[in-house]
């Protein structure tokens, strides 16, 4: 019981107020010196282990597609091995860059420079990631019929807002009315940042109730399944 | 002979459409190009991964030992985080999820008060008469929408309306705050929809822009064979029906 919870929770506690300590308080220069050195150390260590994290969700998709390619029948194996071989071969390259950045420094290639690395990246991750960023557009589309039918007076100003901010947003708004652009822009600076302004309050207090409940153990979600 | 460039154009248009065939239904194409992504994005993360691990802890460990020593730490810490497939020692993982909550934590407790609450309202303490009569009307627009949102968020005990006679000065303040912030809010959520639908607008041009436009005859005889592979597809799947 203490390995499993008592500790991870004290370490969280502990290292929660020696970064604060280290960012707020200052006895002199040589011991703020130290306190930065270690505050950087800390912030380099959740570098490293997100890293991990990282890595961990990768091996948890190849372990999800291997599994299906188990159990998932005809329909979905072939897919699978698209997603395995596919995963495959960027780490394969990644880790061949990054074996050349030791073993011949002079070419001067990283993991993110090495040649088919970057092929795959500009011609296969690139097109994909922004047609699925992009896809959503349509959906977009159907939702705003919804949003924007006029129901009531609330309605109409989000709808008359949208309508002010995309046309001050292109060329061809400027073209029907060159006031577009500057009422865009005065919505933007004055109601708009009024609006956002209570919302980044809450939100700010939010994070700072819950920073204080991991502090004193009251927040155990990040703990993953109880015994 | 074709380039790597050109079969990249090829591929890249090709991914495209595959990609958009899912807006008319799901098919094998767009399937083929989801898989393909998520496995190229997934090795993309570790890649990443790697890369970042390299640069802060193994070159400064190869470089400088008697320093960076406290690097050996976090990457132990980071090994047990693949104890969460082991049944038995799945916690051991905590140890690192913990370091790095904590972390997070006392990063956004450093900042989050003064960036997200002081600075918040001392942008809000605004004079509010003017000589110039646009300022006094974009403050009093400021602060009234400021308090009619945190009056709808955050001051949620709302003054009862009695049951005979004329309600309280409170709730009438009140109820106007509260009207102000929910239209306030309104005209916040349209800019924040339109700019959104100009954002993703704005992607779907770059696609052609940045992946089809360099090699344009490559990538739109590409994207019509793979539109015409799609169609091929869907009728025989109908058919088949």
């Amino acid at each position: 019981m203490v390995v499993r919870r008592v500790l991870p929770q004290f370490i969280v506690s502990l290292v929660i107020i020696l970064m604060l300590i280290f960012y707020f308080f200052y006895i002199n220069d040589d011991v703020a010196k130290t306190f930065s050195a270690d505050d950087k150390a800390l912030s380099d260590w959740a570098v490293i282990i997100s890293s991990f994290a990282l890595i961990v969700g990768g091996v948890d998709i190849f372990r999800f597609h291997l599994t299906q390619l188990r159990r998932g029948g005809l329909k979905q194996a072939p897919f699978s091995v698209v997603t395995l071989i596919a995963e495959l071969t960027m780490v394969v390259f990644g880790a061949y860059g990054l074996a050349l950045s030791y073993l011949n420094p002079a070419l001067g290639i990283t993991i993110t420079t090495q040649p088919q690395f970057r092929w795959l990246y500009t011609y296969v991750y690139a097109p994909s990631d922004s047609a699925m960023y992009s896809i959503l557009v349509f959906y977009i589309a159907s939702a705003s019929y919804r949003a924007f039918r006029v129901r009531n007076p609330m309605a109409l100003l989000l709808l008359i807002v949208a309508i002010i901010v995309m046309l001050g947003n292109t060329s061809l708004g400027a073209l029907i009315w060159p006031g577009f652009l500057p009422l865009r822009d005065w919505i933007m600076t004055i109601p708009n940042t009024a609006a956002f302004r209570p919302i980044t309050i809450g939100a700010g207090l939010g994070v700072i109730i819950l920073g204080l409940r991991m502090l004193v153990w009251r927040e155990v979600s990040w703990m993953g399944r109880r015994e | 002979m074709i380039s790597w460039e050109v079969l990249g154009a090829w591929l890249g248009a090709a991914l495209v459409v595959w990609i958009y065939s899912f807006v008319y239904r799901d098919n094998v194409f767009y399937k083929f190009a989801e898989h393909l992504f998520v496995g190229v994005a997934a090795g993309y993360s570790i890649s990443l991964a790697l890369d970042s691990l390299n640069r802060v802890a193994i070159k400064p460990l190869s470089t400088n030992p008697a320093v960076s020593w406290h690097y050996v730490i976090a990457i132990i810490l980071g090994l047990l985080m693949f104890m969460k497939y082991s049944k038995k020692y799945y916690w051991l993982a905590r140890y690192g999820v913990g370091v790095n909550i904590a972390v997070g934590t006392a990063l956004a407790l450093r900042t989050t008060p003064m960036a997200n609450i002081v600075r918040q309202i001392t942008a809000t303490i605004l004079p509010l008469w003017t000589p110039d009569p646009v300022t006094t009307l974009n403050n009093w627009l400021l602060v009234l929408i400021t308090l009619g949102g945190l009056t709808y968020f955050l001051f949620t005990i709302f003054p009862k309306k009695p049951e005979a006679g004329k309600p309280s000065l409170p709730y009438y303040v009140y109820r106007v705050l509260y009207t102000i912030g929910i239209y306030g809010m309104m005209v916040g959520f349209g800019a924040l929809f339109a700019n959104t639908i100009m954002t993703r607008v704005g992607f779907l041009i770059s696609i052609y822009l940045q992946y089809l436009q360099p090699n344009a005859w490559a990538s739109i005889t590409a994207a019509l064979l793979a539109a015409i592979a799609i169609i091929a597809g869907i009728v025989m799947g109908r058919s088949r029906k």
